[in-house]
C-alpha cells in the first residue's frame, strides 16, 4: 500500500523536526475499522503508516454514496478521551445524543463525542480543518478508495491512538440523491444535512507486528517441551506446524528475552 | 476520484438555492427558519440573474457561522417544525445542485465550517460522564493480586521491525504507547517476560488467571483503573492474532502479554504467546 512519496512530500520530510513519535524511523502501523453512522450501510477499513511526521493514510470503503463528495477527517483532540460515541438509532444512548430529535445525528451532535476535525483527509493539498468541506477534494465513490502520504503535526502524531476516521455525507432518505431530505445541515443553513452528517466512524488503533518475546527460558524445562506457561494444547492453533516459514526477526542484547 | 463538472442546468438550480439561502438576509440565524417558505417558491421561479447574490452572503455569513455550533445546547433549532412542512433554508435538491450550492459558497466561508466548538476530549461530558478517568491513565505500576503481582510498568514501543520492544528489566512489565492509555476506549496493552535466565519474571504467573479475576492500573498520579480478566489465549507467534489484540473495542480494554509454549533453544525464545483479555470494570 505504502507508495513512493513524491519529492514533494520527501522534502517536507527531510525538514521535519525530529522530536515527534517514531522519528528515529521506525514506521508504526495503525488501522480504524469504520462501522455504520446514521444506519448508512456504509464502512470501511482503513490502515495508517507513521514516520516521524509523515503519515500515509489509506482507506477502502464499501456502500457509501456513489456520486458526491465524502468528506472525510481524523477527529478528535490529541490526547483527549473522544469516542465514536453511539451514531445509530438502535444503539444505547441515540436518543440523548439526538439532542434535536430528528432521528438524524448531526455532525455538530456527533463532535460532541468524537470531537472537532484534527485533519482533513483530502486528495490533495491541505489537510487542515480549513478544508474540512473541502469538496473537490474528497473521494466521491461508494468505495472511497483513498490513499495519500503528508504531514501532520507533532501532536497528532504523538496522539493517533486518540483520534477517529469519520467519513460524511449519505443518502438518509434512499433517495438516490444527496439533499433530498428537507433538514439543514448542522453546520451551515445553506447545506442539506446530507452532505453533511457522518455516514461512518472508527476508532483508530496502533498495533506491532507478529508476537512479542517476553521470555528467556529461565523456567523451561527442557528445550524441546513445553516448558512455562502452557495453555492446554486444544488452544494451539494448527498453523504451529504450518508451512509458513517462521521468519524471526532478532532483536538486540536483552531484547531477544 | 472523479471530478463532477455541473453542467449549466445544474448552475441554474444551484443559483436558485444560493437565492433561497440568501433571500431571508443577515437576520437568518438561529431562530430563521420563519422566513423559509417564502425562500422555497422563490426557488422554484428559477429566478436567478441576481448579481448580489454573493454578496448577500457574504453579509449572512457572521450571522450564521459561530451560532449554529450552539444547536446541541438548543435542541429546537431543527426539530422537528423545520421537517417537511418547513424547508428551513435548505431546499431539497439534486446531488448536483448540494454540490453547486457548496462549490458556490464563499471559500472562506466554507473553510470556518467546522466543529470548532466540538467536544475537545478533555474529560467535560459532564451529567454524562459516569467513567473516572474516560482517558485512562499513564501507566506507572500493575496490581494482580489472584497472582502476585505487583509491578512497575514502563513505556514501550516499536522496534526496527515493526515488532513490540519488550522490557530489558525481567521484574517490569511495559505499556504499549503507541496504543491507547489504560482505562481510555480501545485496547490498552501491557507486556511482561514470562522469566529470565534464570528463573520467573514478572508475568510468569500469567497463565494461572482466571475469568473475573481483577487487575488494577495505577496511573503517575495515583489513579487506578481496574479491569477484569475475560479469557486467556495462547498463539504460535508467528499467527499471532494482531487484529484481535490491537483492533478497536468499544470499550476500555486491556490485553496482557506474555511467552508461553515450547521454548525455542535455537531462537532463545518462547514459541508462543499467552494473551489475557480483560475489560474495565470501574467505568
Amino acid at each position: 500500500m505504502r507508495k513512493t512519496f513524491t519529492l514533494a512530500t520527501a522534502a517536507v520530510a527531510v525538514l521535519a523536526l525530529p522530536t515527534a513519535a517514531m522519528a528515529d524511523g521506525h514506521e508504526q502501523r495503525y488501522s480504524a475499522s469504520l462501522s455504520q453512522a446514521n444506519d448508512s450501510g456504509a464502512s470501511a477499513d482503513a490502515e495508517l503508516w507513521l514516520d516521524g511526521n509523515e503519515l500515509t493514510v489509506s482507506i477502502q470503503g464499501q456502500g457509501f454514496f456513489d456520486g458526491f463528495p465524502h468528506a472525510m477527517h481524523l477527529h478528535g483532540e490529541p490526547g483527549g478521551d473522544n469516542v465514536c460515541g453511539p451514531l445509530n438509532s438502535d444503539e444505547d444512548g441515540f436518543d440523548a445524543k439526538d439532542a434535536d430529535g430528528d432521528g438524524i445525528i448531526s455532525v455538530v451532535e456527533g463532535a460532541d463525542d468524537y470531537g472537532p476535525v484534527s485533519v482533513s483527509l483530502t486528495t490533495e493539498g491541505d489537510t487542515s480543518p480549513d478544508s474540512a468541506l473541502a469538496v473537490d477534494r474528497f473521494p466521491d465513490s461508494d468505495t472511497l478508495d483513498y490513499e495519500r502520504t503528508f504531514e501532520v503535526s507533532d501532536e497528532v502524531a504523538e496522539n493517533l491512538s486518540s483520534l477517529h476516521i469519520v467519513v460524511h455525507g449519505l443518502d438518509l432518505d434512499d433517495s438516490g440523491e444527496i439533499g433530498t431530505v428537507d433538514i439543514p445541515s448542522s453546520l451551515d443553513e445553506e447545506l442539506p444535512i446530507e452532505a453533511t452528517a457522518p455516514a461512518a466512524c472508527g476508532q483508530i488503533t496502533a498495533s506491532a507486528a507478529g508476537g512479542v518475546d517476553t521470555g528467556a527460558g529461565g523456567t523451561a524445562t527442557n528445550g524441546g517441551q513445553d516448558g512455562t506457561g502452557a495453555l492446554t494444547a486444544g488452544l494451539l492453533g494448527a498453523g504451529a506446524l504450518g508451512g509458513l516459514a517462521l521468519r524471526r526477526r532478532r532483536l538486540t542484547g536483552d531484547e531477544t528475552a | 476520484m472523479s471530478r463532477r463538472q455541473p453542467a449549466a442546468a445544474t448552475w441554474v438550480i444551484a443559483a436558485a438555492i444560493l437565492l433561497v439561502a440568501c433571500s431571508g438576509g443577515p437576520d437568518r440565524s438561529a431562530s430563521g427558519a420563519d422566513d423559509a417558505p417564502e425562500a422555497a417558491s422563490s426557488a422554484e421561479e428559477h429566478d436567478l440573474d441576481d448579481p448580489d447574490t454573493e454578496h448577500d452572503q457574504h453579509d449572512a455569513h457572521d450571522q450564521h457561522d459561530h451560532d449554529e455550533h450552539g444547536d446541541h445546547d438548543e435542541p429546537d433549532q431543527h426539530d422537528g417544525e423545520a421537517g417537511s412542512a418547513d424547508p428551513s433554508g435548505s431546499q431539497p435538491g439534486s446531488t448536483e445542485a448540494t454540490l453547486a450550492a457548496i462549490r458556490a459558497m464563499d471559500p472562506d466561508r466554507l473553510a470556518g465550517l467546522h466543529d470548532h466548538d466540538a467536544h475537545d476530549g478533555h474529560d467535560d461530558h459532564g451529567d454524562e460522564a459516569s467513567v473516572d478517568h474516560p482517558n485512562g491513565v499513564d501507566p506507572e505500576r500493575i496490581v494482580i493480586d489472584a497472582i502476585g503481582v505487583d509491578a512497575d510498568v514502563i513505556d514501550l514501543g516499536i522496534d526496527g521491525d515493526g515488532r513490540m520492544e519488550v522490557p530489558t528489566d525481567f521484574d517490569q512489565a511495559g505499556w504499549f504507547t503507541p496504543g491507547p492509555r489504560p482505562g481510555r476506549v480501545g485496547p490498552a496493552v501491557i507486556a511482561g517476560h514470562v522469566d529470565s535466565r534464570s528463573g520467573p519474571a514478572v508475568f510468569y504467573r500469567l497463565p494461572e488467571l482466571e475469568a473475573g479475576d481483577e487487575i488494577e492500573v495505577q496511573g503517575d498520579d495515583g489513579e487506578v483503573v481496574t479491569f477484569a480478566v475475560r479469557g486467556l489465549e495462547q498463539h504460535p507467534k508467528d499467527e499471532f492474532p494482531t487484529e484481535q489484540v490491537y483492533a478497536g473495542t468499544p470499550g476500555s480494554e486491556l490485553r496482557l502479554i506474555t511467552c508461553g509454549g515450547v521454548f525455542d533453544d535455537d531462537e532463545r525464545s518462547y514459541r508462543d504467546n499467552i494473551i489475557v483479555y480483560a475489560e474495565r470494570i470501574d467505568g
